[in-house]
């Protein structure tokens, strides 16, 4: 039976060859996009899942007062991991990461090749915790047997040893003074976790050692913890895991516990610099929601066109009841119509997502996105079945429910169902509208990112990453002597990025307010460099010199036992200075210890999902990390040679690590140009399937009405009065999906723009625009329908009649 | 379209799915909640320290003139004695505090236990205990051992539970050489050996939250096996009996003995060695040459309600530090025909003191003032002979009534032990306050921390005979808990004793 009701499907869908390839495309093209969409969620709930104990592996994050509100943090404090697992016999294993906030270099004993990376430290419970780590040499045993051994990310062995093994071998670091390590192991970091080193140290080591037992909480220090198999947590244990830090601090601290998996979609907090590759759940719901939309368009295209088709099929209905078939075997039937179809549709799919997908990963900036593994057969299955089995049961229903009697008398099939097949034509529409209106807001708001005015120099600034370096007067002095080098100073890190905030009172500010600032660091040419304007006073004008200075005479003051009040030249931007309420801030001091010298006008420190707050700059050499360097436009190439150049022969021959300072800009707002770049393209796509819906919808309503328009002009009917009759048929619906896509668009994009302190308006000409596309494909899809059928000879069309 | 549905369902279900269980999952709400509001209480504590410490202020000039008048708009407040001695009424608990709680000190085994001559110290977060030239320890304010500030353990004192100094140990002492003074929480005292000189001031931050290395680890302090920074060297002379008023000023008693060769009974430093003020002794000792003398009355320097006040040994005024120079008297004790004149006949044994009254204590706690003071001079001798009598004086500072605890009455005199051989010193009657909060013991108060609490000590051996007295009311409040504490605690044990 099934492979006669698969010879009859095979033989109905070459019937109709237009509508059966109308079907296909679209179901290919459903299908491939969905299957992408479906990689890159994949992907994205993937992560850390290859430890084999992640379902018991939680980070443990701190909730605390600061500035006034309750914050959520995943800083974390040294001693916190080997006290839970002491404290809490239901821990197994707790381990923490201690990033260095800065690079060092490192080299092989008898190379003068440096390469900068950066460590953290560790507990010796790392591999307990974290067993999915694959090791490329060595093991969990090797890894930390001495002190002075350290592990190597599989990168970093690569870089330093090439193909070699690395295990045994020693590496120096020479940064403030040399020590040399020796290689215990090389593991190889996945893509799909949040966890980065270069290499770990672990806390066997002198040098970390004396950093231990500090209770103060650290931006680069996150613990984790695994409990025990099959344990039994109740309430008043996590009460009382989170309230351990009251027992060896008095602090108002309080702590939570988020599952290893969910860091990497879940992290609703300020992840840091220690946390790489921090998406969120909510661009999975988009994307997800997005595939949905594509597979929901293509099965209404095909049930839209077989249900305005049943007039085709009717007879063939009636003379398999009166021959004595059954409704089931009538329902597979149909079924399995759509299920070939869909067969074939996948197989082509894959074929188009295979070729598509270098494209793909590019635009969402992963690797290795496709591996053929349980889950995506069993997906790819599910998803042909679905669509097969949802694309062909309602026009079973329908084609199914009608009497032979009522078939043979002649009645109509699709009379009572066209509001139905016009109701799809509305949605497929009103999607795809709404996301084109959706994708212009996107742009729109890129577009307002990138044209921002932020106060600073964007473009033509190379940021080099230099770590803590005293000596650096001669680096920029060198530099400055290119021609094409037009600026250069020194600063924490590249504005943007990185986030340092301190509480600042002076006198006349309540004695229990303090005002919450950030506090940047960058030196007296940071204003020159970057543009920024100075409204009152000057900028720092003290160089590294007058720092040291102050410092020395503060210091030999204090071994007289003398009194000597710092003072530390700092700069305010307006906003701070809106919050002093004073009418000149210039020589007030704040904390005692800093002077403000000047106001600037404000600039966006942080990315624009946050306003400008108050800041408060002043010239500090020990926390400078970065070198911005203001260059031409003009022969780059030849400027970057030069300036790498210069950065070896001042860094004893270390590997010069540098970006663009727009590069970085824009690549805060990743997850928006990713969103925009996948809805623009999913946005066509979606216009094609509407198209493709429509373009069989009018190809057979233009077919029914061949006698009606034979009729018609004989009549007299022009040409054109036809065309438009036949399209007003259909472009009514296009507007009623207008009507509905507007408002929704506007919602979504309104609820959007909310994660941006600086806002795009939706104008009305993204509505009337996308509306207008939308007509105009319509029309220029239906006229061509239309037109055939308006033009063709009255003679032949009554003929048959 | 019921396969479209399903399809729709099993995508939502999938991707609601995504977030893992959580087994250990908390309620950011009420997390937050109890974050807040700890923060508000030690904002509050924070604020209350703040006025407790009141920040007197102190000019930069040095050596200024001293102005001691008293302020007619606020004349000072007579503590008539013998007008009071009319009225004798019970005293009790009830009328200092609502209630009691008990702090058990555990003490880690390796440090000086508490056998006899504990100071304790009650800090806004921290009790801290000083064992005479044994050690300084800290604890959290629910008792858990955080640290130990200073080893002074020498040879021959090591867990000695004698008073007695060998000379040798004399000699190696390098330790506190007085008792630790407090401002909020950070440690004041003075360090050095028994002949230095120049011993230092030493100031620990035991603020919460900060907590320096194991004194075996500390290289800087290694030798000094002592936690703090040196803030400043202090003259041999003032090394026992210092008052911080704040962080870079305090107040260094002299001598009475010493006082007229410096014409100073007192003088304000700063920690820079300056001297801000100092006050003339008025009523000096002088042409004393008896080879034997009584013990100079302490005199005594408070802070209550964040102000300091003081009063000069044999001086019937207590003056309270304005400014660095103004000291206005706020309180005269009025002794009436029962007092003498001055230090020179209160030292000088020849000098008849059976009918005379002399001052013991002034304790002024938030609402009351307790003096106590006795007719004749304390002694064994004058206890022998029945001439000394205690007498307690009760000022309320609310209403303006003074009355007495108790007036004439038999001084306590301890028993000889080995441990004590020697003649007891007398001291206060006992049970002459009533406990009638709970089942604890009650005692006068004498120590009280800056925020106004008063808190006392008691060894676990004490605690341990009144659970077993007959007197004990099993059923009374905190009965339980004291059981439980003498069940619990052993001989390196103390209890802390707080009326809130």
């Amino acid at each position: 039976m099934w492979r006669q009701n698969i010879r009859i499907a095979l033989r109905n869908n070459q019937k109709k060859p237009i509508y059966t390839i109308i079907s296909i495309l679209g179901f290919t093209v459903g299908i491939a996009a969905s299957l992408l969409i479906y990689l890159w969620v994949f992907d994205e709930l993937q992560f850390e899942k290859f430890h084999p104990d992640h379902d018991r592996t939680y980070r443990v994050l701190t909730l605390k007062q600061e500035g006034g509100q309750i914050v959520k943090t995943g800083n974390s404090f040294r001693p916190l991991a080997h006290v839970m697992k002491r404290d809490f016999p239901q821990i197994e294993n707790a381990t923490y990461l201690s990033h260095a906030s800065e690079s060092s270099p490192l080299q092989l004993e008898w190379s003068d090749k440096k390469v900068a990376a950066r460590y953290a430290w560790t507990n010796l419970d790392f591999f307990k915790v974290f067993g999915g780590f694959e090791f490329v040499e060595g093991n969990a045993k090797s890894a930390f047997t001495k002190a002075d051994d350290i592990v190597l990310s599989q990168e970093l062995a690569h870089k330093l040893f090439g193909n070699e093994s690395a295990l045994g071998k020693s590496v120096v670091v020479d940064k403030y003074y040399k020590r040399i390590y020796t290689v215990g192991a090389v593991v190889k970091l996945p893509r799909q976790t949040h966890i980065h080193f270069d290499y770990l140290v672990s806390e066997k080591n002198r040098v970390v050692q004396q950093y231990m037992t500090s209770w103060h909480d650290s931006y680069w220090v996150r613990t984790y913890i695994k409990l025990k198999k099959d344990i039994v947590v109740s309430g008043e244990l996590v009460n009382q895991m989170a309230g351990v830090l009251g027992k060896y601090q008095k602090r108002s601290d309080k702590l939570m516990f988020q599952p290893l998996d969910d860091i990497h979609l879940y992290s609703d907090y300020e992840t840091g610099m220690a946390d790489k590759r921090i998406g969120n759940i909510k661009y999975v719901w988009i994307f997800g929601g997005l595939a949905l939309l594509i597979i929901l368009m293509v099965t209404f295209n095909f049930v839209s066109l077989t249900v305005a088709r049943a007039s085709e099929r009717t007879k063939e209905v009636g003379i398999r009841k009166v021959a004595g078939s059954g409704k089931r075997q009538l329902y597979l039937q149909f079924v399995l119509e759509a299920l070939v179809q869909t067969v074939i549709a996948t197989l082509l799919a894959l074929l188009l997502m295979r070729l598509m997908l270098p494209w793909f990963e590019q635009l969402t900036q992963k690797t290795e996105l496709l591996s053929f593994s349980t889950e995506l057969v069993g997906s790819l299955l599910l998803i042909t079945l679905f669509i097969g089995v949802g694309a062909g049961i309602y026009p079973a229903f329908y084609l199914t429910a009608h009497s032979p009697v009522m078939i043979f008398k002649g009645g109509s099939a699709t009379g009572s169902k066209a509001g139905f097949t016009k109701g799809l034509v509305v949605v497929q529409f009103s999607i795809a509208m709404v996301l084109i209106m959706f994708t212009g807001i996107i742009y729109k708001q890129l577009n307002l990112i990138q044209n921002h005015d932020i106060g600073l120099q964007k473009k033509d600034m190379v940021v080099v990453e230099t770590g803590l370096w005293y000596s650096i007067g001669a680096f920029k002095q060198e530099l400055k002597q290119h021609p094409n080098i037009l600026s250069v100073s020194a600063s924490t890190s590249a504005p943007i990025r990185g986030k340092n905030e301190m509480g600042f009172s002076w006198n006349g500010a309540n004695a229990t307010d303090t005002l919450r600032s950030d506090l940047y660091w960058g030196d007296e040419h940071f204003a020159d460099t970057y543009g920024l304007k100075v409204s009152k006073g000057t900028f720092l004008k003290s160089d590294y010199r007058a720092y040291w200075q102050e410092q020395k005479k503060a210091n030999d003051a204090h071994k007289k036992k003398e009194k000597y009040a710092m003072s530390i030249p700092v700069v305010v931007n307006e906003a701070f200075a809106q919050h002093m309420n004073v009418d000149n801030p210039i020589g007030m001091r704040l904390n005692h210890s800093y002077v403000v010298v000047g106001v600037v006008e404000d600039f966006n420190l942080h990315s624009l999902h946050s306003k400008v707050g108050p800041v408060v700059m002043t010239n500090d050499p020990q926390c400078m990390g970065v070198v911005n360097i203001h260059i031409r436009e003009e022969n780059r190439a030849e400027t970057l040679a030069f300036i790498n150049a210069v950065y070896k022969k001042h860094r004893g021959g270390r590997e010069m690590k540098y970006h663009f300072f727009d590069d970085e800009l824009k690549q805060n707002y990743f997850a928006e140009f990713q969103l925009g770049g996948v809805l623009i393209r999913f946005s066509l796509l979606a216009v094609c399937i509407a198209i493709l819906g429509i373009l069989g919808l009018a190809a057979f309503a233009s077919e029914r009405r061949v006698k009606e328009i034979g009729v018609r002009k004989v009549n007299g009917a022009k040409d054109i009065e036809v065309l438009a009759m036949l399209n007003m048929d259909f472009l009514k619906w296009v507007v009623v999906a207008f009507v509905i896509a507007a408002p929704l668009a506007w919602y979504i994009a309104d609820g959007w723009l909310q994660n941006f302190s600086y806002k795009t308006e939706i104008s009305w000409w993204i509505f009337a625009i996308s509306g207008l596309i939308a007509l105009v494909t319509a029309l220029l899809t239906i006229s061509f329908q239309s037109y055939k059928a308006a033009t063709r000879n009255p003679v032949d069309a009554l003929r048959y009649e | 379209m019921r396969g479209l549905i399903y399809l729709i369902i099993a995508m939502v279900l999938a991707l609601t799915g995504c977030k893992s269980r959580n087994k250990l999952n908390t309620n950011e709400k009420e997390l937050s909640a109890e974050v807040a509001k700890k923060e508000a209480e030690i904002a509050a504590q924070k604020a209350k320290e703040e006025a407790a410490i009141k920040r007197i202020p102190i000019s930069n000039q040095l050596k200024q003139k001293e102005n001691r008048t008293m302020e007619t708009s606020e004349p000072p407040v007579v503590l008539d004695i013998m007008e009071a001695r009319k009225r004798v009424k019970p005293f009790s608990y009830s009328m200092l505090a609502n209630k009691i709680e008990y702090v058990l000190l555990r003490h880690p085994s390796d440090s000086a236990y508490f056998k006899r001559g504990v100071g304790i110290t009650v800090t806004p977060n921290n009790i801290i205990t000083q064992v005479m030239y044994r050690e300084v320890a800290r604890f959290n304010r629910d008792g858990s051992f955080v640290e130990t500030i200073c080893d002074n353990r020498t040879e021959g004192l090591t867990n000695s539970n004698s008073m007695r100094i060998s000379r040798e140990s004399f000699k190696k002492y390098k330790g506190t050489l007085g008792d630790v003074v407090t401002l909020g929480d950070k440690l004041f005292f003075s360090y050095g050996g028994f002949y230095d000189k120049r011993p230092e001031l030493i100031c620990y931050d035991a603020s919460p939250g900060n907590k320096t290395l194991d004194l075996n680890e500390n290289v800087e302090n290694k030798k000094k096996r002592v936690k703090g920074d040196v803030i400043c060297q202090i003259d041999k002379s003032h090394r026992r009996k210092l008052f911080m008023l704040d962080e870079k000023h305090f107040l260094a008693e002299t001598s009475k003995m010493k006082s007229s060769e410096t014409g100073h009974f007192m003088v304000m430093y700063s920690t820079n060695g300056d001297t801000v003020c100092a006050l003339k002794d008025h009523d000096p000792i002088v042409n004393f040459t008896g080879s034997v003398m009584r013990n100079p009355d302490g005199g005594s320097k408070y802070r209550s309600n964040g102000r300091v006040y003081f009063r000069q040994s044999y001086n019937d005024t207590i003056f309270e530090v304005k400014s660095s120079n103004r000291f206005v008297p706020r309180y005269v004790v009025d002794y009436g025909e029962k007092g003498f004149n001055g230090a020179n006949d209160g030292i000088n044994p020849s000098v008849g003191l059976k009918d005379k009254f002399v001052p013991r204590t002034f304790i002024e706690t938030n609402r009351f003032i307790f003096i106590t003071y006795t007719q004749d001079y304390c002694c064994p001798a004058t206890a022998r002979s029945g001439s000394l009598k205690y007498n307690k004086f009760v000022y309320n500072k609310e209403t303006g009534e003074s009355f007495h605890v108790y007036i004439d009455a038999e001084p306590y005199v301890a028993k000889k032990t080995k441990d004590m051989p020697m003649a007891p010193w007398p001291s206060e009657p006992r049970n002459t306050i009533q406990n009638d909060l709970d089942a604890g013991l009650a005692f006068w108060p004498r120590k009280l921390a800056d925020d106004g609490t008063i808190y006392f000590g008691i060894s676990i051996k004490q605690l341990k005979e009144h659970v077993k007295s007959k007197q004990f009311d099993k059923a009374g409040a905190n009965a339980e808990l004291l059981m439980k504490i003498v069940e619990k605690g052993t001989e390196r044990d103390y209890v802390v004793m707080l009326l809130k």
